[in-house]
């Protein structure tokens, strides 16, 4: 028993393969007649006519109960899906603030560090600019006293000869 | 070796257990971040030891399905995949419609809530973003960045760009045989199962396949876990907001328009801005699936015709969905992720 049933097992897939070839070619020949494409069509079209009067005829009877119905319950979830759309919007303008926040906190940031950059320098030119006048001073101060010892010797010796 | 009996034994038995409905999915750890509406911005922090390895990813992912297609199982998630290898992943899950959303607009998910969810996660990354977009949730996001500087490139995966090339899809996507108009005016939104149904008839055969391949592999613990996780999320179909499904419909099925109309701005009128891909300046990358019967490659690289700024390509082997599972989408993402 055990001996034949691999070759079952085989043959039975042999002939599943040659069904499904065969059975492949024919629904390629009437699943693209003109005869099945109108006739899905139309079904189409019927089950969502039927799927409407269905619909139609339901709210109907339960507003005629004064139970809400199917539309009231699609009008209040598209209001529900209005007013969520509506503080999305406006977390979209929050976000966008406070993107601009941000990047003008970053330029305030990066000015500030601008500017004190630009007073570190200007403090660094302006001692360097007293370096150097100390050093011009320390050297005119010599200078500027050698003369006048010299005017006062000449003025001292006039006097005497006078 | 089992019996031709002991097979459809074990499997009737697993079968009656329902394991879809009693497996989790989409279970990564994350943190929802934020939420508008029925949509939330889940974040999944890198889990590399070494922490963030490289720009943090925004993930549009497609509004007709769950999606936790890309985080399945542990083993089987690309959001593992990408967290592990240190990507930070911002997920824009759309979430699921009530009826209440039925006049939600194209333009209010394209120039309205992908940008806050992109604002959102920019802010919480604190960096410029990458953006990812699969199927449906990429050609949205293909008009976003068309539109915004949201992200600094872009990568599609299965992303439906030229929808005449979008094989039987097209076929049935015509307006002489597809009454959108009737159908949103009916049903409001556009319901998930029909969707669902859709997709399952554009390949009949892979019904009876699904059946067959479980059947066949009812002794590997790892191939029926699998089997149901995805079962779970194709029964999980999400219903598409009407209005938006309109313009989606008329606008990229119907008339082709991101493709047909490259560089003609006058033709897609979005919100009182045109609609034009060539608007769009960042590197974009296409991904796509040779197996792929939603997708075809031809539809999903027409983006290298139709983006303004330069596209790579790359066809992965696999289907449209197999290839986030079994770990092609993760790999190509990383590879696209680390250039």
């Amino acid at each position: 028993m055990s001996d034949t049933s691999p070759d079952l097992s085989k043959l039975s897939g042999e002939l599943y393969r040659q069904w499904e070839k065969g059975m492949a070619q024919w629904w390629d020949q009437v699943l693209e007649s003109p005869a099945f494409l109108s006739g899905m069509g139309q079904s189409l079209s019927g089950q969502a006519q039927a799927r409407a009067n269905y619909e139609q005829a339901v709210d109907q009877t339960l507003e005629q109960l004064h139970i809400p119905s199917r539309k009231d319950f699609i009008r209040l979830t598209r209001v529900a899906t209005m007013l969520e759309d509506k503080l999305l919007s406006l977390e979209d303008k929050l976000l966008a603030v406070s993107d601009q926040l941000a990047a003008q906190e970053r330029e305030t940031l990066l000015a500030r560090v601008d500017a004190a950059e630009a007073r570190i320098e200007a403090r660094e030119q302006l001692a360097a600019l007293q370096a150097r006048l100390d050093a011009l001073e320390g050297k005119a101060a010599p200078a500027a006293t050698e003369p006048a010892e010299q005017k006062g010797r000449a003025r001292r010796g006039k006097e005497e000869s006078a | 070796m089992m019996t031709l009996f002991d097979r459809t034994a074990t499997t009737a038995r697993y079968l009656s257990q329902r394991p879809a409905e009693r497996l989790r999915i989409g279970v990564t750890p994350h943190q929802v971040i934020f939420r508008q509406n029925k949509a939330t911005l889940r974040y999944f922090a890198p889990t590399h030891p070494q922490g963030q390895q490289h720009t943090p990813i925004f993930v549009s992912m497609p509004l007709i399905n769950k999606w936790e297609v890309w985080d399945l199982l542990p083993g089987r998630s690309v959001m593992e995949d990408l967290t592990a290898a240190g990507v930070p992943v911002y997920l824009l899950d759309w979430g699921t419609p009530g009826p209440e959303d039925q006049g939600v607009t194209l333009g209010k998910l394209v120039d309205d809530l992908l940008v806050r969810m992109f604002d959102r996660a920019r802010r919480h990354a604190g960096q410029a973003l990458d953006a990812v977009g699969y199927c449906v949730g990429g050609t949205f996001l293909a008009v976003h960045l068309s539109r915004h500087e949201s992200a600094r490139r872009a990568a599609f995966v299965c992303t439906p760009i030229d929808f005449h090339s979008s094989g039987r899809l097209a076929v049935w996507a015509q307006p002489s045989c597809f009454p959108v108009d009737a159908a949103i005016d009916g049903f409001g939104n556009y319901p998930g199962r029909v969707i669902r149904e859709a997709f399952s008839w554009l390949r009949p055969e892979g019904q009876t396949r699904k059946w067959v391949g479980l059947w066949e592999k009812i002794e590997d613990p790892e191939f029926r876990d699998l089997w149901a996780a995805l079962e779970k999320w194709n029964t999980d179909a999400v219903d598409f907001p009407g209005e938006a499904y309109r313009e989606y419909v008329r606008r990229c099925y119907f008339e082709n328009t991101l493709l047909k109309h490259v560089g003609d701005p006058g033709v897609w009128i979005l919100d009182g801005k045109p609609v034009d891909l060539q608007n769009a300046k960042i590197e974009a990358h296409s991904i796509a699936a040779d197996r792929d019967h939603i997708v075809p490659p031809a539809a999903a690289h027409a983006l290298a015709d139709a983006w303004g700024g330069a596209v790579t390509t790359k066809t992965v082997k696999g289907g449209h969905v197999a290839i986030a599972a079994n770990g092609v989408i993760s790999k190509s993402l990383l590879e696209w992720i680390r250039r």
